[in-house]
């Protein structure tokens, strides 16, 4: 608590931080917590924090520099503490965009982009040595190449095209003691259709992704819609799918009809389909449904009014045989303040056991404020939160 | 049969207001209609997911700070976009994760649905 009134303070005083324009920032990113069991009382903090993370920057037309740092400070333990987070340093050849080397810690993580989904999400890699020598070169044909490596473990390299003409491509790899992974992605435009493709290569397994986008047999002044075959080629098995997304050019609306099928078991496709409209009243409704291999079930249909100041809506969702329904309101009395109740339970239950939520929150272009309580039948929490950024 | 015509009306109308989209909102900047929301922000992999994937893991309360113009929240994307595949959300009051529902494209972060952008 004491952490968070800290913060709240500093907050207040942000104006008095003043900011210099010959390149160099200063900034700093608060952010604190606060809660509480309030069946044992208000004294019973579960955890109070405030961490502040201190951050300069300098940059110039060949070099760029930042450093990061993180204050900790904790009332249950007593405990506080100064760490760098991350650090880093950059020169570019003066006029050009391609050519720089540098040097950084705790700053970047690998990420392979993919086709549906990553093929590495960020943080994916538990990089233990954060210290990255970074090496970006190009210009050549407008090919730009990059290299980062983390400590003696871990490289993270690639080359993207630039458009040429035709398509674009990227080749990716990401090497990590023995083991290595290679991404070859991009997209061909051949007027009518574009072929897409993620080639993927981990150890000495190759998959294969490809979908051909740009086919729209039915398209208006109102809604187009655009049919999507799609396939993936594993080790192990083969998958193929199509799906047909429909876009709203003048209405808001937007939706899509996937059906994707392993060759191996024609019998038990995935069918994914989901539909958003925004309604002429200005009720936001939002349906999605999969049914994995014609098995497991989850859908959710969900309607919010969100055209007024006070909105209010409900959703449904259902996991193979279990419902569960929450009911919204939410009140912005004024800009930047907002209020929400949410009551919600399982209801294919004879005795449902809901849960309730009480969350006011205020809001700035540089800070977001929480109060939340929450009770149920076993329990009632308060959790306060600050995040704020001063420069 | 004047009644059944009445209420036949009634009911076509309201189903019109309740299901009918509306139009479209013209503009080449994302948008997203909550009136009731006290913040929106647009976050996706082009800046770090607002703070997430970096080693802080907070949200940056500055960072894709939508403008809330009659409550529909607007905010133009970087212009440096590379070609290919962007995730990217609607954060609201912090704390929210919403999918864009003018774009029917979707893939997940973490254990979020988001919604994908082609810039191609």
């Amino acid at each position: 608590m004491t952490a968070l009134f800290l913060a709240l303070a500093l907050v207040l005083q942000a104006e008095s931080v003043e900011t210099e324009e010959s390149g160099l920032d200063f900034g700093l990113l608060f952010h604190s917590t606060a809660s509480a069991d309030l069946k044992t009382g208000l004294a019973t903090l579960s955890s109070d924090s405030l961490t502040v993370f201190p951050r300069g920057s300098f940059s110039s037309d060949w070099i760029n520099s930042s450093a990061e740092g993180a204050l900790n400070y904790s009332v249950d333990s007593t405990f506080s503490s100064f760490e760098t987070v991350s650090a880093s340093i950059s020169i570019r050849w003066p006029g050009s965009p391609w050519i720089g080397t540098g040097a950084s810690m705790g700053q970047i993580t690998p990420f392979l982009p993919g086709m549906n989904a990553p093929v590495r999400e960020w943080q994916s890699y538990d990089v233990t040595d954060s210290t990255v020598v970074s090496v970006e070169a190009g210009g050549l044909l407008g090919f730009q190449g990059f290299w980062n490596q983390f400590g003696d473990s871990l490289s993270w390299y690639g080359v993207n095209s630039p458009w040429l003409g035709f398509g674009t491509v990227r080749w990716n790899g990401i090497r990590e003691n023995s083991s290595e992974l290679e991404t070859l992605s991009g997209f061909l435009d051949l007027q009518r259709i574009q072929p897409w493709f993620l080639f993927v290569k981990e150890y000495s397994d190759w998959t294969y992704l490809t979908e051909v986008r740009g086919w729209q047999p039915f398209n208006n002044h109102q809604y187009s819609v655009e049919v999507v075959p799609s396939a993936f080629f594993g080790a192990d098995s083969t998958t193929v799918g199509i799906t047909g997304y429909l876009h709203g050019k003048s209405r808001a609306v937007s939706g899509s009809v996937a059906v994707l099928n392993d060759i191996d078991n024609v019998s038990q496709p995935t069918i994914d389909a989901s539909l958003d409209i925004l309604s002429v009243s200005g009720i936001a409704w939002a349906l999605s449904t999969r049914l994995d291999e014609l098995e497991n079930f989850h859908g959710e249909l969900s309607g919010f009014y969100r055209k007024s100041p006070a909105g209010c809506g409900g959703a449904l969702e259902m996991f193979d045989d279990s419902l569960r329904a929450t009911a919204t309101a939410l009140y912005s009395p004024v800009q930047g303040v907002s209020t929400e109740f949410s009551v919600m339970s399982n209801i294919d239950t004879n005795s449902p056991k809901p849960g309730c939520l009480l969350r006011v929150i205020g809001a700035g272009d540089d800070f977001t404020g929480s109060v939340t309580v929450e009770w149920g039948e076993n329990s009632k929490t308060l959790r306060m939160e600050v995040s704020a950024w001063i420069d | 049969m004047d009644r059944l015509i009445a209420l036949s009306l009634l009911l076509f109308s309201f189903s019109c207001a309740v299901f009918v989209p509306a139009e479209r909102i013209d503009s080449d900047q994302m948008v997203f209609q909550y009136e009731s929301a006290a913040k929106v922000q647009l976050i996706g992999d082009w800046n770090n997911w607002g703070g997430l994937t970096s080693s802080s893991m907070i949200v940056d309360p500055s960072c894709g700070v939508m403008e809330n113009i009659d409550g529909v929240w607007v905010l133009s994307l970087p212009g440096n976009l590379e070609l290919g595949r962007h995730r990217y959300a609607f954060l609201v009051n912090g704390s929210q994760f919403f999918t864009d529902p003018l774009n029917p494209e979707r893939s997940m972060f973490f254990d979020h649905e988001v919604s994908v952008l082609l810039v191609d």
